[in-house]
């Protein structure tokens, strides 16, 4: 947590400081909706809430509608993810032209929350499969899940991702390839996010009615892995195995149904 | 209170060189520590590896053999693959690098009967002497002298026979008196002394000026193609890999030395290391030493020094002052104090190239077309206006970039011309410098530290724009750069730089 809170203090003397106070805002509204009980609603167990998987889409809808949905998880994605864009945007900001910064910014913004929605899709389904499979318990999802945020990011292949997440590519500085460049840099920066961090992303879809708070657990999560992980290259087979065992103990809660 | 100075470092071009008396016990020291086991902390495998190792690489350069019992992983990932390059850690990082080794090495002098003084040599390559150029003898006999034992020093993987003089060169190294760089990442050019602001950094982003010249260069004519040196995870095995950084380390004492404004970083985030990764170094005993870059900014308290820490430039040199002067069109430099305030300083890309572009043994040519707002901000700093002292003071300095430069020869060496992109733009080319590639097969590997980023170079080039602006009175719309293979490279490499750019930086 240590290079966490060193990152979020290099963040602060950045010139994207901002995103520390956008950050805090979207957790307000996350905790402001929570406590006025106006929950978000896909986080939810549908077969706790007596929904069987075909009529999760109509409930999802019928309480929530498309527009609103997509305004929770752009909140949640805003809350956990801005922090992390401190060096992306520094990046894109300082090898784009002056005259078109704030255009960069704005269509990089765009393809990364375009990707994150997606995979916040797949997620929200997977959740939901595990939770059919689960038949509404949550412990089980819960340690399957959460054994993989153990063990992915300790292996070699979670942590090629994780490495990843410093690529600064070459960008076009001119006409329409400038504008194309920013787009593809903000939706290749999501998938790369996405792809290191998706088990921590899915522990609050199983985590039930904790959900916020285990959102909270995951975004410090991530940002300890952000400053305080990246550069590793071999697998960390220890922690794997824990991880490991920890899913097996799930799956194997699962089958004892 | 006085500090007491034990130790000093002295040149391998000396009293008594070639074959000094501190080379000779370096090299009896070196035999005995390579023949400890690779898990053995003062080994002399263990050491080089705390700057970079890579199992196959290694068994296939016959550093270890695949047999060799090697430290546990969880000791692996404290102490080994450690070293700071394109980093701000770079200066402060070696040198506790350097003060463990001397410690270890100076316990293995001393069982051997030799003096509890001794002090690890350093190789000033710069020095105003017909051998400083070469590789010093003592790393070239096979044998030491007077017997018939095999000597130490000596690498059979060694395939570069001295330095080129312009490699060794000092000038533009030391005149600034930013030990950290503006982050190019950010739009600035200048990286510093000392190198840009990062995190734990074992390889891949920009590199300060020291690092960049003599320290890269040095590296990659000693080792030439293939040699340990010209890979930094390989280099820490070549005996010569410490002599050339004890020179390094002293470049740092003589930049400290030479201004008053030349400071280190009072940043925590520097003087107490990355929080990400702590540096971890040990003494002869094993015990742990100064790892924290705060604890290592000063030579003398830490006990040792350099024979040598004059400055290597005539007194009335200034890079602002000979800059001005080369400007006379534009501005009486006797009516210019000799020092512009400190000002905040803007930095923009002034344009890019559209392509990748390929090095190989023809010369590469690239056009970067400059973006007329920018180009114009850069015309106006030439004004007699702008450098006035209550302004920035002098005209916008202008870097090149080329980024992304992934490839599979690390040893190669580049040279650099701009000119303006027009018709007989050739003859007005202006030499901007020369880079290498240090590093390049890391930072290409995509399961490496950095992701496969590829290495990225900066080179002032404001020299250049100031002969064009004197030339013509005109920047071209586009600037063409030219770069030109010198050494160690072959038809069959295969690299590429993903974009070649200019950023304009004013103050």
């Amino acid at each position: 947590m240590r290079a966490a809170i060193a990152g979020l203090r290099e963040l602060g003397r950045g010139p994207f400081r901002s995103l520390l106070a956008v950050s805090l805002a979207a957790w307000a509204v996350l905790l402001v909706r929570e406590l006025a009980d106006m929950r978000l609603d896909l986080c939810l167990s549908p077969v706790a809430l007596g929904l069987t998987p075909a009529g999760v889409w109509t409930a999802a809808t019928r309480t929530a509608t498309p527009t609103v949905l997509a305004f929770d998880w752009a909140v949640m994605l805003t809350a956990m993810t801005a922090p992390l864009l401190g060096k992306p945007l520094a990046h894109l900001r300082g090898r784009s032209l002056a005259e078109r910064r704030g255009r960069a910014v704005a269509l990089f913004v765009v393809g990364h929350l375009a990707v994150w929605m997606a995979a916040l899709v797949a997620l929200a389904l997977a959740a939901a499969v595990l939770d059919v499979i689960a038949r509404g318990r949550v412990l089980p999802p819960l340690l399957v899940v959460g054994g993989l945020a153990l063990a992915w990011p300790a292996s070699a292949q979670g942590r090629r991702w994780l490495n990843r997440c410093q690529l600064r590519p070459a960008l076009a500085p001119f006409g329409l390839r400038a504008e194309w460049a920013s787009l593809r840099f903000g939706a290749s920066s999501a998938l790369v996010c996405a792809a290191t961090c998706w088990p921590l992303m899915l522990l609050p879809f199983v985590a039930g009615r904790a959900h916020l708070w285990v959102m909270l657990l995951a975004a410090a999560l991530i940002l300890a892995q952000r400053f305080g992980a990246m550069g590793r290259v071999e697998a960390d087979r220890p922690r794997m195995a824990i991880g490991g065992a920890v899913v097996l103990a799930g799956l194997a809660l699962l089958a004892l149904g | 209170m006085g500090v007491v100075v034990t130790y000093i470092r002295k040149s391998v071009l000396g009293a008594g060189a070639p074959w000094t008396k501190d080379v000779l016990w370096y090299a009896r020291a070196v035999g005995v520590m390579m023949k400890r086991p690779v898990a053995d902390k003062t080994s002399w495998a263990y050491l080089a590896a705390m700057h970079g190792f890579l199992p196959p690489l290694w068994i296939s350069k016959g550093l270890i053999k695949n047999t060799d019992a090697l430290p546990a992983q969880s000791e692996r990932d404290v102490y080994w693959n450690q070293c700071q390059h394109q980093s701000w850690y770079f200066l402060p990082w070696h040198r506790s690098y350097l003060l463990s080794f001397e410690a270890i090495v100076r316990a293995a002098v001393v069982s051997i009967g030799g003096p509890a003084d001794w002090a690890l040599p350093y190789w000033n390559y710069s020095a105003d002497d017909p051998n400083a150029l070469k590789i010093p003898k003592p790393f070239l006999d096979k044998k030491l002298p007077g017997g018939n034992d095999p000597n130490p020093l000596y690498i059979a993987a060694r395939y570069g026979s001295q330095v080129w003089a312009e490699d060794a060169s000092l000038v533009g190294r030391l005149d600034d008196h930013d030990f950290e760089g503006i982050d190019p990442s950010q739009g600035g050019g200048q990286t510093g002394v000392g190198g840009p602001r990062t995190p734990f950094n074992h390889g891949g982003g920009y590199e300060g000026l020291i690092e960049a010249a003599p320290h890269d260069l040095v590296h990659v004519d000693v080792g030439g193609r293939g040699g340990l040196m010209s890979d930094p995870r390989t280099a820490g095995y070549d005996p010569i890999f410490w002599v050339h950084h004890a020179n390094i380390d002293r470049l740092w004492a003589v930049w400290n030395k030479l201004d008053a404004r030349n400071k280190n970083p009072d940043d925590a985030a520097w003087k107490n290391g990355p929080a990400d990764r702590a540096f971890a170094f040990f003494g002869a005993k094993k015990e742990p030493i100064p790892s924290k870059p705060g604890q290592v900014v000063n030579t003398l308290a830490l006990g040792y020094d350099y024979d040598d820490t004059s400055s290597p430039f005539p007194p009335d040199r200034s890079r602002r002052s000979a800059r001005l002067s080369s400007l006379a069109d534009a501005a009486e430099p006797a009516d210019l104090p000799e020092h512009a305030p400190a000002v905040a300083r803007e930095t923009e890309l002034l344009g890019a190239n559209s392509a990748p572009l390929s090095l190989g043994l023809s010369e590469a040519v690239a056009d970067v077309e400059l973006a007329a707002k920018p180009a114009e901000r850069l015309k106006k700093s030439f004004s007699r206006q702008a450098m006035l002292a209550s302004t920035p003071g002098e005209p916008d300095r202008v870097f090149l970039h080329l980024d992304n430069i992934k490839g599979d020869n690390g040893a190669a060496v580049f040279e650099v011309t701009v000119e303006p992109a027009t018709d007989g733009g050739q003859d007005k080319a202006v030499p901007v410098g020369r880079f290498s590639l240090f590093g390049l097969e890391t930072a290409t590997d995509e399961a490496g530290a950095d992701g496969g980023q590829g290495l990225n170079k900066v080179l002032e080039v404001t020299q250049a724009i100031d002969a064009l602006h004197i030339d013509a009175d005109d920047l071209s719309k586009a600037l063409r750069v030219r770069i030109t293979a010198r050494n160690n490279v072959e038809a069959q490499d295969d690299i590429v730089v993903g974009q070649v750019s200019f950023t304009r930086q004013s103050g």
